[in-house]
């Protein structure tokens, strides 16, 4: 009998102004197990990148070009980005 | 009609855009960099956009102002890049029979970019550079 595997994958996060800048990347990678929720890809955030933590700057998530919430699921496939309030004008 | 671009605004083109000959009003928004935020002097500014999302954003806008108002021609676009004072970063037109629904839905237009555009500034002050991050009412 096999025994299911759980199979990490890389999930791609896009920056944006701030948060950018602090990372010095327009982008951060994590481990995750198929699908999670906004919530724990925030912790897991928090969890591998203590300086985005201690920048203490109130963010917002982006699931494939919409607002999410923390009991959104997603996975590898979406496009995910996390950004401070906007400011344009 | 929306746009995200890195070149000069011309005002003239905007209105040309919008005029139209069922129209009998234009309005025409722009915003311009400032020399000065609430500590002092600000040299230039820089902007950021998260394009993909940008473009779906300024066209709901657009399709709720449609929805809202009977125009005619509406358009808006906002810059990305570095700006100096006195250029234009964002500018919206509405051309409509009457000024009344013009004036108002340019109103909504650029209070609603300003708010949910996913675009960003930085200040280039005297002391250093600062992205300005609306607080969230």
């Amino acid at each position: 009998m096999y025994k299911e595997e759980l199979v990490k994958q890389l999930l791609s996060i896009k920056l944006f102004a701030s948060l950018r800048q602090a990372m010095n990347s327009d982008e951060i990678k994590i481990d995750i197990d198929n699908e999670i929720t906004v919530l724990q890809m925030k912790q897991i955030i928090f969890e591998t990148f203590l300086n985005l933590k201690k920048l203490n700057i109130p963010f917002f998530v982006a699931v494939n070009h919409k607002h999410a919430m923390d009991s959104d699921i997603i996975s590898i496939h979406d496009e995910i980005a996390l950004f401070p309030h906007v400011s344009g004008g | 009609m929306i746009t995200i671009t890195e070149n000069p605004i011309d005002v003239n083109k905007l209105l040309d855009y919008v005029s139209d000959p069922s129209s009998g009003a234009s309005v025409l928004f722009t915003g311009t960099v400032r020399d000065h935020n609430q500590e002092g002097k600000v040299s230039k500014l820089h902007y950021e956009v998260y394009q993909e999302m940008a473009e779906k954003i300024l066209q709901e806008i657009e399709n709720e102002i449609n929805t809202k108002w009977k125009i005619n021609k509406f358009i808006a676009i906002h810059r990305t890049g570095t700006l100096k004072v006195g250029e234009i970063s964002v500018a919206v037109a509405v051309s409509s029979d009457h000024r009344k629904e013009a004036f108002e839905a340019c109103k909504f237009g650029i209070d609603s970019i300003k708010e949910k555009a996913p675009i960003w500034k930085k200040e280039f002050t005297e002391s250093g550079t600062k992205w300005v991050e609306a607080i969230a009412k």
